[in-house]
């Protein structure tokens, strides 16, 4: 195979002139001969190094040949060493035994032939060295394979802890994957991942039932044509002026805006609404829109509003009232007030001398009015309260609407007179049901106060008639009328169709008139035109089903 | 409606209230005044227009039906004479409405009023030029009295 690496041969005789001839046959060959003259001799050169083969004389003095071979055999390192013996003496079948008894490997007898000896020389030799050699191999074969085993070891260990390493990436990206999922399912906000076309690549759950889409019909379709394609007044939204645009132009996040979306169905949706750019390598890939549904929050907003507004207005309705309270109770009682004061006066300056009787009595029919004038609006405004707190009292006794009327006409006639008023009265005598007296009184004069208010020099018409099961009183007046878009709010408290300015009172009448009319279970309507008179119509069912009513 | 004599210290009453109106008018005669009353702010503003007599004082009502004070003092100052007569305001309503800002404005009297207060505010304007009815009693001496 390669270089032929010289080996060590070692001749073992007691004659050096065997030696010599030995050296001669056996030194053109280029292997280090070691000679050794005893058996000691060779013992001692095998302690320091191997031999190829050992050329073994068998009779020496001392040590013979067999001897030397059994102790050669004996050590370990030396126990496979060929050995060929050299012997002259015979060739008798129990020497060769014997000597092969004790490992020799051949017998060369004496004189033997230099070829023969070169050949058998090169047998063990070339034996050698191919045993060397595959110890070489096996050894490099153990070294390579240990080499590659350790490798192996090193990189299956290496693999290992890439596998676990992998393996909990995995289960991490697992968890983040299940923890998306769960998140983009269960969130209320509507979400949307799209291209950087603006097509949907993505939409969750609360996005499918917030616009009536499945994820699988958006899938690549431009969204802003199915969602967001039309304004309000429903015209087309082009998708060119979405600011979805702009967010992919400029790469800017565009955070909570409020606007407007369509739902499959077509109904509009108020939303608050995020477009934020997905960057990847610096560039635009996409968007991610999440949308919040406010229709309720608007809802409750408009709510709010709605009730801040009614509270503005009944607080304005509370002060305007306030001021016309205070205005129409100061009245009278300020006439209250400067009538006695003025009795007063007179009476400590002169005992009263100065005034006649008439003219006392004069002073005292005024102050009289007015006092009645206070005693009707403190009721009034009792009776206000009482109807807040749902409390206003129905007595229940037989009534003759007829006389009622005929009683309150009475206690007017100076009051009808003065403000050049005729009444002009057709009634149906008597008609009678179970009713309140007071409160109808209460009913009636309102009506026939506000005839005589609004329509001072005027007629007043006033009709009582009924049937088996309604009774109805109507009072026509011809004074100034109601317009048409004040009717509904007469009948609201604190509600007049016209300034406080003008006509007196609190603003209470026809709505206490109606929350009585209805307590007795009836109804009351009105007919007005402006400039020409109005005409109320009390509607009363002539047997009432309220009980002691507490009516609201 | 009274008239006025051409040389006296006049106050003129504009009020709806006819039991105020009468009452106050009384009283001031008593107290020497000579006193012209009217209902509302139209019938006053005729009044001024067809008198010769420029009142000395104005006593007026806010809330009254027709014309009310504050429409009054509208159209008495686009008259530079009648805008002179200060305007002395009886007002029933919340002081708020009362403080109306207005260059005729020179003084207040909130409803319900003191007969004593009326002669106070009165006389910072003018003096009675008849004599008074009653002359025992000042006019200073009468809440005292009263």
């Amino acid at each position: 195979m390669n270089f032929e690496q010289a080996v060590n041969i070692l001749l073992v005789d007691d004659r050096p002139e065997n030696l010599l001839a030995l050296e001669s046959i056996l030194g053109n060959l280029g292997h280090q001969l070691v000679m050794a003259h005893s058996g000691q001799a060779a013992l001692k050169a095998l302690l320091r190094q191997d031999f190829a083969v050992i050329l073994l004389d068998v009779q020496m003095p001392g040590l013979d040949g067999f001897e030397t071979a059994e102790l050669i055999r004996g050590r370990e390192r030396s126990q496979h060493t060929p050995i060929i013996f050299l012997t002259a003496l015979d060739r008798s079948d129990a020497r060769v035994f014997k000597g092969y008894s004790v490992g020799a490997v051949d017998f060369l007898f004496k004189p033997f032939m230099p070829e023969v000896l070169r050949s058998k020389v090169a047998v063990f030799v070339d034996l050698f060295r191919k045993t060397q050699e595959i110890q070489r191999h096996a050894e490099e074969l153990e070294l390579r394979v240990r080499e590659r085993t350790s490798e192996l070891t090193v990189a299956n260990r290496t693999l290992r802890a890439e596998i676990n390493e992998r393996r909990r990436a995995e289960e991490a990206l697992r968890y983040q994957l299940d923890l998306n999922r769960a998140i983009t399912n269960n969130t209320a906000e509507a979400l949307f991942m799209l291209d950087a076309e603006g097509r949907t690549t993505f939409m969750n759950p609360a996005a499918e039932q917030m616009f009536g889409w499945r994820q699988a019909e958006l899938l690549g379709k431009v969204l802003h044509d199915h969602i967001h394609h039309r304004h309000p007044d429903g015209r087309t939204f082009p998708t060119a002026e979405c600011p979805l645009g702009e967010v992919f132009r400029s790469g800017e996040a565009l955070r909570n805006h409020e606007d407007l979306f369509v739902h499959r169905d077509g109904t509009y949706i108020p939303v608050y609404c995020s477009n934020v750019p997905i960057h990847v390598d610096g560039k635009v890939t996409g968007a991610v829109v999440s949308v919040n549904d406010i229709t309720q929050r608007k809802r409750a907003e408009e709510e709010r509003e709605r009730l801040y507004r009614e509270a503005q207005e009944a607080i304005q309705a509370r002060d305007e009232f306030l001021s016309i309270a205070s205005h129409e109770l100061k009245t009278p009682l300020t006439a209250l007030q400067l009538q006695l004061q003025m009795l007063l006066r007179s009476a400590s300056k002169n005992g009263g001398a100065k005034l006649t009787p008439e003219r006392l009595l004069q002073k005292l029919h005024l102050a009289d009015q007015q006092t009645d004038r206070l005693a009707g609006l403190i009721n009034d405004l009792l009776d206000v309260a009482r109807i807040r707190t749902g409390r206003i009292e129905i007595r229940l006794e037989e009534v003759d609407l007829t006389e009622v009327v005929r009683d309150v006409l009475a206690r007017f006639e100076e009051q009808i007179t003065q403000a050049g008023c005729s009444v002009w009265l057709r009634a149906e005598a008597p008609l009678l049901a179970h009713w309140d007296r007071s409160r109808l009184e209460q009913v009636f004069t309102n009506l026939l106060s506000n005839a005589i208010k609004y329509g001072p020099g005027k007629p007043i018409e006033i009709w009582v008639n009924g049937d088996a099961t309604t009774a109805e009183l109507t009072v026509q007046d011809h004074g100034i009328g109601i317009a048409p878009e004040h009717l509904e709010r007469i009948f609201v408290r604190f509600e007049r169709a016209v300034s406080a300015n003008h006509y007196g009172g609190l603003g209470l009448g026809l709505y206490i008139v109606r929350q009585i009319v209805e307590a007795l279970g009836g109804t009351i309507r009105v007919t007005s035109e402006l400039g020409h008179g109005s005409t109320f119509t009390v509607a009363l069912p002539r047997s009432v089903a309220v009980a002691e009513a507490e009516i609201r | 409606m009274t008239s006025l004599p051409d040389q006296a210290a006049s106050i003129l009453i504009v009020e709806d209230e006819f039991a105020i109106r009468e009452a106050l008018t009384e009283f001031l005669e008593e107290e020497g005044y000579l006193v012209a009353g009217a209902a509302n702010g139209r019938e006053a503003l005729a009044y001024l227009q067809k008198t010769d007599t420029t009142p000395t004082v104005i006593l007026l009502d806010l809330m009254m039906p027709v014309m009310n004070g504050q429409q009054f003092i509208a159209e008495q100052q686009q008259n530079p004479t009648l805008a002179r007569i200060p305007v002395i305001l009886l007002s029933a309503a919340s002081d708020a409405q009362a403080r109306l800002e207005s260059d005729g404005v020179a003084g207040y009297l909130d409803k319900p009023v003191r007969l004593v207060e009326v002669l106070q505010i009165v006389e910072r304007f003018c003096q009675p030029q008849i004599d008074p009815v009653q002359t025992q009693l000042t006019p200073r001496n009468d809440e005292a009295t009263l």
